[in-house]
């Protein structure tokens, strides 16, 4: 399975996870998934994620002035951003540590002499 | 990386933004726009501020088509159904793609015709000078201030939604190309109605004969608007009634309209309307008495202090104010002609209703 499709499932929690370190705009909250090991993920992904959480009121928006040219659509997380990334935070480490068990059990089984 | 100059970063930017915004068309407006600005952010921000052209940024973001589609999933936006909603592109659907394109011209008016508010405020600021040096309409001067206070709060807003928004997606472009629309139509408006004000006395008849020059569209104008009647007093003080008036090249200042069927009608020798004979006397609908003869008259100013004998030749009309009592017009003699310097003395008057 490919990394973006795993990572699609857990892309809202990824990206409020990066904002939660600092502010950011769009190609930088890329920027940052990327270093962070989830390539793949395509800019239209990214900005139409922001776009919705920003409805849903997890995110809050400004804009920055830039060195670089036009103004810069700056995201934040709200107080229910933050309330909706702690719950991420715990349903992941439940969920990747049951796949984390069952895929070192099946490891353990693969190398297991027949 | 293709470096490029400003011109083609623009065409650029603007040719992958309209390609990708093509893809959203079926949206409702308000998700469209907040779509369309996201790809606006995703054009400036990939370049870094440096100018790419559209091949490196088909390169860096994908087709424009692609774009879309993938930008109208992750934000939850309906996805672009794939046949026309029952019913078929009938009525309603005609009704939404016109409403789309009225959007689309007033958010074009608002961005791109952006000069032409500097030629509103212009449009304004002129009126305002020429009404106010005209002196006659108050209202309209008003009229103008609030236009020019209008264009430019307008201009400061368009301003602050650009540096904002650093050019990109601007919700209110809409409104102001909206706002633009409406006060380029008042600003003609008000064009029009100055134009007219400055041309409320026109003549016709032979230019070389103004004596014979009739009056048309005569309405008089006074420090409150167009004038509906005249009231005139001897040097005495005396009320002079069915004084007729003209101008410096003696054609008659018609006053009020001449279809008012409850103006008491007076006709000169050859049995035509006399519309500059004053104050305008008002009669009992179907009758042709005077419904009253003291309507409209202001107190009297009092005799005039120094005299000088210029008004020996003047003759009261009808001090008594009464003559209209019996629905009959009081013929003026020749001598109380209220312009001594009339080529001709009008005849006297005649009473339509002898």
């Amino acid at each position: 399975m490919e990394r973006s499709q795993l990572l699609r499932g857990v892309l809202d929690v990824a990206v409020m996870a990066v904002i939660a370190e600092r502010d950011g705009y769009g190609y930088d909250i890329q920027r940052r998934l990327t270093e962070a090991g989830f390539d793949g993920m395509g800019e239209a992904t990214i900005y139409g994620t922001l776009r919705r959480l920003y409805r849903a009121g997890s995110l809050s928006s400004y804009s920055q002035p830039s060195d670089e040219g036009p103004h810069r659509r700056y995201y934040g997380l709200t107080d229910a951003g933050r309330r909706q990334l702690d719950d991420g935070r715990s349903a992941w480490t439940e969920f990747s540590d049951a796949v984390g068990r069952l895929l070192a059990t099946q490891d353990d089984k693969e190398g297991v002499p027949a | 990386m293709t470096t490029a100059t400003n011109d083609t970063i623009d065409a650029a930017a603007r040719r992958y933004l309209d390609e990708a915004a093509a893809g959203l068309d079926d949206l409702p407006l308000r998700d469209r726009e907040e779509l369309v600005s996201d790809i606006a952010d995703a054009i400036a921000e990939s370049g870094g501020g440096t100018a790419v052209d559209y091949a490196t940024l088909v390169a860096r973001l994908g087709a424009p088509d692609d774009f879309a589609r993938e930008l109208r999933v992750s934000s939850g936006a309906a996805a672009r159904p794939d046949v026309a909603p029952a019913g078929g592109p009938d009525a309603p659907g005609a009704v939404d793609v016109a409403l789309r394109a009225i959007g689309s011209a007033l958010r074009w008016a608002g961005t791109e015709l952006e000069p032409l508010w500097w030629v509103v405020r212009a449009l304004a600021v002129v009126m305002f000078l020429v009404l106010l040096f005209g002196g006659s309409r108050g209202d309209a001067a008003a009229w103008s201030v609030l236009l020019l206070l209008l264009s430019l709060a307008w201009g400061v807003a368009g301003r602050v939604a650009r540096t904002r928004s650093g050019g990109r997606g601007d919700r209110w472009a809409a409104p102001r190309g909206a706002a633009l629309v409406g006060l380029g139509l008042l600003v003609v408006a008000g064009a029009v109605s100055a134009v007219g004000t400055s041309q409320s006395v026109v003549y016709e008849g032979d230019a070389s004969d103004p004596a014979a020059a009739v009056a048309t569209d005569a309405n008089l104008h006074g420090p409150n608007g167009v004038v509906s009647n005249v009231y005139a007093f001897d040097a005495d003080g005396n009320r002079l009634n069915d004084v007729r008036l003209y101008d410096q090249d003696g054609a008659p200042l018609d006053v009020g309209a001449s279809d008012d069927p409850d103006r008491r009608r007076l006709d000169d020798a050859r049995g035509g309307q006399v519309m500059n004979a004053v104050p305008i006397r008002y009669v009992e609908p179907g009758t042709d008495h005077v419904d009253d003869p003291d309507a409209g008259w202001p107190a009297s100013p009092g005799p005039l202090a120094d005299r000088g004998g210029a008004s020996a030749g003047a003759t009261p009309a009808d001090p008594s104010g009464t003559p209209a009592a019996a629905g009959r017009s009081t013929a003026l003699p020749p001598t109380a002609t209220p312009s001594a310097t009339a080529t001709a003395t009008p005849a006297r008057l005649a009473d339509a209703h002898p």
